[in-house]
């Protein structure tokens, strides 16, 4: 499937929205300034422009269709990161670190390389270089969680 | 001058100096860190040094950062700042080829020319560079900054109007926030955590290393590339390549240079400028991005010519080139020095401990890169089953740590995951980042402009300078479509 077309209509579709958008903008001005809204416009009649001029282009050639398994082993990598994410929101660095990493480590290495034990000492280490290179050497504070 | 190159060498501050500057190094290097951040972080130690002493290891750090932002960019793939984006182009694919020590040592040839030539040019030109940079106006720092997306837009991959759209999303979302002159918040959606706009970290991170991440697994590319320790004499950069490089060196630098000592520009543009003008100027255009040592001697010249080019305004008019030199300015407020105009008049000691230990890091990197250069691709025979949860967790930190917010994970996932519909459509991401960054700037000059007189838009077509980089840049943006054209005309001419 050819990604042009479509894009130039999502980018045309995006200029337009965000003129719309930024022309609601309303502030008094001074000395001539053009206030907030131009600056928002000149960018999306820049979108619109490159949306029309992809739309109208004789499209390049068919991309490569995704691999199913490409997408699965993509969306499973990209589940571990959103997990992180909760997880250091929820429980905060020092929980989520351990967890995460060991999963990112089991999801990486896959069955033939992949030893718990292996996993779990390095979760540990990951952890606690970062807090000795954050906390301890920087001086910064580390994620806490909601809960606790 | 010589007193102040002696007190360099005395054994407390050459060791302060050595220290800072490995320090800089390392945060430059590792993933959402930078030297600037370090030199943020730092500045409260300095408040009960010598001022020369405190001024040294900030400026020192600051160097290093500059200098090991390439090493992520090199081996991973991960800039480490902004300035050494470019970097990446070719610099990681030359590590994916089996040439990562070949990459480093022209990187780090190219950062020791660009600093150490910017900081004696900036050493003995700063007033009169200075002036020069105040008979610009807020028109010609509109065009220029527009020139420069236009001229990379125009360079990358895919048709101009992917650059140019990727350009245009860049400076979209650099709207989000806070407007500059009235502080109206625009696309906010009402919460508080986009009132200060989007984070560069979180950004940079997501574009780069999740994305990067999560398409090698995606691919199932966990190949360990091979490393060319063995094969490597001095740089292992050939005679032959620094000659067919010296022109692009020399014009990188002069990008850097100039770029660096217009305030509020720096590295983050100038390295993808001349990145983009060394493509243009190539041979062998077809080459760029796949693994061009050109590539990396272009942007690495450029970025670390910025560190001196930015140092000119700092001291010569007290107004700073970039974020890192706004933090130098207050360092040295600190410590009772107002720099500006009477600075080489009132302290001229500081001046010179300034430059020279600019120098003095220089060579110091230098040294430390060229005996690292075979240590570091070390990280390269780690498994990616170890590498990449570490880089996860650095990541996920990293853009934490500079804004304390957590919000700034659903922006860094975001941006993963934008990275990667942006490869999926082809929207390079250079341009993207570069208007994303120079977004502000642009802002605030246009409104200034149009602001300054009563003729609205027109002197930015009528002042010569302004109109002669907007002819630039709407030259390289329908060049592409042009150049076809005229040689089909010139071929019916000639039968």
């Amino acid at each position: 499937m050819n990604t042009e077309r479509p894009l130039g209509a999502a980018l045309l579709a995006l200029g337009a929205g965000g003129i719309a958008l930024a022309s609601q903008l309303s502030v008094r001005t001074f000395n001539n300034d053009p206030g907030p809204k131009l600056f928002p416009i000149f960018a999306c009649v820049i979108l619109v422009i490159c949306g029309l001029g992809l739309i109208l282009q004789r499209p390049a050639g068919d991309d490569r269709p995704l691999e199913r398994e490409a997408v699965i082993r993509g969306a499973s990598m990209a589940g571990a990161l959103v997990f992180f994410a909760v997880a250091l929101w929820l429980v905060g660095f020092y929980v989520a670190s351990i967890v995460s990493v060991f999963a990112l480590y089991w999801i990486i290495a896959g069955r033939e390389r992949r030893v718990w034990w292996r996993g779990l000492v390095y979760a540990g280490m990951v952890t606690l270089g970062v807090h000795l290179l954050f906390s301890t050497a920087l001086g910064a504070f580390l994620p806490h969680g909601l809960l606790f | 001058m010589l007193d102040s190159l002696l007190a360099l060498f005395e054994p407390t501050t050459f060791l302060v100096i050595l220290l800072a500057t490995s320090l800089g190094i390392i945060l430059g290097a590792i993933p959402g860190l930078s030297g600037g951040l370090g030199v943020a972080l730092l500045l409260p130690i300095t408040f009960g040094m010598d001022p020369h002493v405190g001024l040294a290891m900030l400026v020192s750090i600051w160097v290093g950062g500059v200098s090991g932002g390439m090493i992520g960019s090199i081996l991973l793939g991960i800039p480490g700042s902004p300035s050494s984006i470019a970097t990446t182009f070719d610099g990681y694919p030359m590590t994916r080829n089996g040439q990562a020590v070949k990459a480093l040592g022209a990187a780090i040839v190219a950062s020791f020319i660009g600093t150490a030539f910017s900081i004696l040019i900036a050493m003995f030109l700063s007033p009169v560079m200075a002036r020069l940079a105040l008979q610009l106006g807020p028109w010609e720092y509109f065009s220029l900054g527009f020139c420069a997306i236009a001229l990379v837009a125009a360079l990358a991959r895919g048709s101009i109007f992917h650059g140019m759209a990727a350009a245009a999303l860049g400076l979209l979302l650099s709207c989000v926030g806070f407007a500059p002159i009235d502080g109206n918040a625009r696309f906010t959606f009402g919460s508080i955590y986009l009132s200060g706009g989007i984070d560069l970290v979180a950004l940079m991170l997501g574009l780069f290393a999740l994305k990067q991440i999560v398409q090698d697994h995606a691919r199932g590319e966990q190949q360990i590339p091979e490393v060319d320790v063995r094969d490597i004499k001095g740089f292992g950069v050939s005679l032959k390549e620094y000659t067919d490089n010296a022109w692009n060196i020399v014009r990188s630098f002069v990008i850097g240079l100039w770029i660096g000592f217009l305030p509020g520009m720096g590295a983050a543009l100038s390295n993808l400028v001349a990145y983009a003008q060394a493509k243009s100027a190539s041979k062998h255009p077809e080459k760029f991005g796949k693994g061009c040592v050109d590539g990396v001697f272009a942007s690495e010249t450029s970025n670390n010519a910025s560190v001196g080019g930015s140092l000119i305004p700092m001291v010569a008019l007290g107004i700073p080139g970039d974020g890192t030199t706004a933090i130098l300015l207050g360092g040295l407020m600190i410590h009772g020095i107002q720099a500006g105009p009477l600075l080489f008049a009132n302290n001229p000691d500081i001046v010179y401990a300034l430059f020279l230990t600019a120098l003095l890091a220089s060579v110091l990197v230098l040294l430390l890169q060229y005996f690292g250069m075979r240590l570091f691709p070390a990280i390269l025979k780690i498994p990616y089953h170890y590498l990449y949860p570490a880089i996860v967790v650095l990541g996920f930190i990293g853009v934490f740590v500079g804004s304390s917010t957590a919000f700034n994970y659903v922006l860094l996932l975001g941006f993963a995951a934008t990275g990667l519909l942006m490869d999926r459509v082809k929207l390079p991401v250079g341009p993207f980042i570069l208007a994303f960054i120079l977004g502000p700037m642009l802002e605030l000059n246009l409104r200034r402009g149009i602001t300054y007189t009563d003729e609205g838009v027109l002197p930015f077509f009528t002042r010569p300078v302004s109109a002669l980089l907007l002819l630039v840049a709407l030259l390289s943006i329908v060049w592409p479509y042009l150049s076809p054209w005229l040689k089909a005309q010139r071929r019916a001419r000639n039968g």
